[in-house]
This record gives C-alpha cells, structure tokens and sequence, in this order.
C-alpha cells in the first residue's frame, strides 16, 4: 500500500491499494477512486448501546465509517485548508487524534474513543471524545490551519487550549482546568477553560480552533 | 524588565505567535486567543480602565458598533512560552515601535503588545452608507481603529497578505475602506467616492473609497 499527500493549501490523501488491502475513514471524506475500489459500511458499536448513543448524540462522534476495499486508488480530503501528517504505528502502539481531524486509516489500525472529561462548568457540562487508534498500520489526520508539534519528557507539562489539541500518544495525560484570569471572585468568573498536558510523549497542536474557524480561512 | 517582548511567527497558512517572555515580563492580548502557554506563565486580566481607557470611552465605543472592544485584556506574565493564534489565515507583521511612534491599526486584527505600549481605541472616520436602509435613511458607517503608541513591540495579522507602502509628505494612495490595515498618525486619512453604476431601482450609488495623505507609513491587506 502506498499514501501519498498531494498539495498544500486543501491538500489530499491518496492511497493506492493493492488486492485485498483494504483502508477506512469517516463518511463523506473521498474525493475521487478508480472504479475497481470496493466500499463497505462499518458500524460502531462497540461499548453497547448505552456508549453508541453517548459517543454520537452527545459526542458527535459517527455511527459508522467507511472501508474502500483494494485493488485501485482512492483520494480523500476534508475539503478544507490544513496541514496533514502521516503517522506509521508499531504493533499495539496506540495514539488519539481529535475528532473529526481522522482522514485514513488502514484496516489494520483498530479504531475506539477516548473520553477526557470537563470541567463539568457552564458550557463545559461534558468532556470531548478523541478517536483511539491502534496500531499495526498507517493513518492520515489533518489540522486546522499549521500542525506544531512537541516532545514532551516524563512530567513535563503546558497549558493547552481546548480547540488547539489535535493529536498525543496515549501516555500524555490531559486533564481539563479552570485557568483564572486573574485574582479574586471576578477572576474565576471570568475564567476559560484550558488543558493540561502532561509527558511522556507527543502531542501535536492546531494553529486554528475548529470551533472558531467558520470563514476564517 | 525589557522593554520589547520577542516574538515569532510559526507555521505558513494559519500563523501563530510565539511570545517569549523572562520573568517578570508582561504582553498584553485579546481573551480568547492563547494555544498553549507553557505552566509557569501567569495569567492575569488587565482593564482597559489601567491602560487609561475610560468604561465612558469604551461605551461609546461599543453604542457605535465597536463590538471587538472588551474591556480587559489577558496579561501573560513570564518566565516561559505563550502562542497566540487569531483562527485564520493571513500575514503576520511584528513592528517595533519607538517612543511615541504612533501606529492606528483597524480594530480586530491586533494579536498582542508589550505592555510598555500605549493602547487606545478610536474612531478613525464615519461617513454615511450611500444604500438606505428599508426605511430610507443612510446609516452612518464607523471605521474603528486601536491607536498603539510606542515604545514597544505590537503584533497583528491581516487578512491574507500585507502590503506596505512609505508616503512622502503629500503624497496620496487611494483604497477601499476594507483594505487599509494600518497606518501612521501622521498620515491623513478621508473618506472620498467613486461613481457607481447608474441602476434602474437605486441610481447612482457612489462607492466609499479612502484618501490616504503622506507622510508616514500605510498597510493595506489583500484579502479584506
């Protein structure tokens, strides 16, 4: 299997697959596929019921995703700017990207979710979902706007806005805060909400906060 | 203390800002921006009202449409990294000031300054909008600028790229109102109107475009 990424400002992801290789992503992502490409649906499901409905209605996470099934090409984009990066996965090596940030997959990367909890504030009741995946295998995610990216030692920690976190290896633990701005009651009620990211691992930030890109670029 | 804050861009289509900051050194920016700060760095609320800002000025301001202007600012406080991101994509320009160099910046496109810079929000002209509204009036358009008052150093993004032009004293440029980014106080600036297509339901309606006088430097974006 070879994944090549193509441009720069909306750049693709093009997988060229042989005979029975087989990559998945979420729906609505391809852009262009040689017609001997097969396509299949896979539901999620694992966790029960009670996960399906917590991860996608409150979530927003997908009910299914797409498999192409090799042999042939199969392009896909999230038809907006962003950097891409494409990750290779050891056995049992395990990363979590934002969501909505997944672009491909191969089959051999196996896909979960990963819940980090909020603050339980006003606005921030519930927590987010990242999407877990595990390797053997290789995958593709996009961010928005330029991808920054760190190593972060045993213990060592940053300040992370909540829309700036796009992809950590497992072993960076995240736990949501209230930052005050500032002193006394007024600071606190003025307060956002941030992460903290603590090491040993990767993370790889966004320079562009999905929540607020709408037209922003 | 120093009095200039070191600050680089970082990444190409959606640029961010990475504010290095000793201890005990201070920048100034919008709520609402941070990407990451490194745990050491303090955050703090600076009021406009300490800046020298009235709450009066700042509610006119705000009865005119200004309605980017808040009434504090994060103070990131050193030792450490802090990067500032506005979500979008354009140039960003890192302009050291120097003492009482005067720099009228449109509202909206300021990322952060050294809190050694003077900050105040104004009015840079108004004129009236030639499409009338449903019930036939024309409403007074504001064009709101933040006037930065050096020394220091101040940090903005455009919409797409910048372009920077030096006038000699007289000398004239012609923009739209969208595309002036900046300029120097020195510099003049008018509003003036072209002849617009002469159509059936309206007439004639002109077009706003600004007269912008020399001396001093002037910044216009391209994707405003």
């Amino acid at each position: 299997m070879q994944i090549d990424i193509k441009g720069e400002f909306v750049p693709i992801a093009l997988a060229t697959l042989g005979a029975g290789e087989q990559v998945y992503c979420e729906a609505g992502l391809m852009v262009y596929s040689d017609p001997s490409i097969g396509f299949q649906t896979r539901w999620l499901t694992q966790g029960g019921l009670g996960a399906v409905v917590r991860r996608t209605l409150v979530g927003g996470l997908p009910f299914h995703l797409h498999e192409f099934l090799g042999p042939g090409y199969v392009a896909f984009s999230r038809f907006r700017p962003g950097e891409m990066r494409l990750l290779t996965l050891a056995p049992g090596e395990k990363v979590d990207v934002a969501e909505h940030s997944l672009l491909l997959a191969t089959n051999t990367v196996s896909f979960d979710t990963s819940y980090i909890a909020g603050t339980g504030r006003i606005g921030r009741l519930i927590g987010f979902w990242m999407d877990r995946l595990t390797g053997p295998g290789q995958l593709v995610f996009q961010g928005h706007g330029n991808i920054l990216a760190f190593t972060l030692a045993e213990g060592e920690a940053m300040d992370v806005d909540h829309g700036a976190l796009l992809m950590k290896d497992t072993s960076v633990k995240v736990q949501a805060f209230n930052q005050p701005l500032g002193a006394g009651l007024l600071g606190h009620a003025m307060s956002f909400e941030a992460l903290k990211v603590e090491g040993p691992g990767r993370v790889l930030l966004q320079t562009v906060d999905p929540s607020r890109s709408s037209g922003a670029l | 203390m120093s009095a200039t804050v070191k600050a680089d861009t970082v990444g190409g289509i959606t640029p961010a800002v990475l504010v290095t900051l000793a201890h005990g050194e201070k920048v100034l920016a919008a709520h609402g921006i941070m990407l990451y700060k490194e745990t050491p760095v303090k955050v703090h609320r600076r009021t406009m009202k300490s800046l020298g800002v009235s709450t009066a000025h700042l509610m006119g301001m705000h009865a005119l449409g200004d309605n980017e202007e808040s009434y504090f600012f994060a103070e990131f406080e050193g030792p450490g990294h802090v990067s500032l991101s506005r979500d979008r994509g354009g140039e960003v320009r890192i302009v050291p000031l120097a003492q009482n160099q005067s720099v009228r910046l449109r509202n909206g496109h300021l990322i952060c300054f050294d809190e050694s810079v003077r900050y105040y929000p104004m009015v840079l002209l108004k004129y009236q909008d030639p499409v009338p509204d449903s019930n036939g009036n024309h409403p007074t358009r504001y064009v709101f600028a933040d006037e930065l008052t050096g020394p220091g150093t101040i940090v903005f993004q455009s919409y797409g790229n910048v372009l920077s032009f030096e006038l000699k004293p007289g000398e004239m440029m012609r923009t739209s109102v969208e595309g002036l980014l900046a300029a120097a106080q020195s510099v003049q600036i008018r509003i003036n109107w072209l002849a617009g297509a002469q159509l059936a339901g309206t007439g004639n309606i002109a077009i706003p475009v600004l007269d912008v006088v020399g001396p001093g430097m002037v910044m216009v974006h391209s994707g405003a």
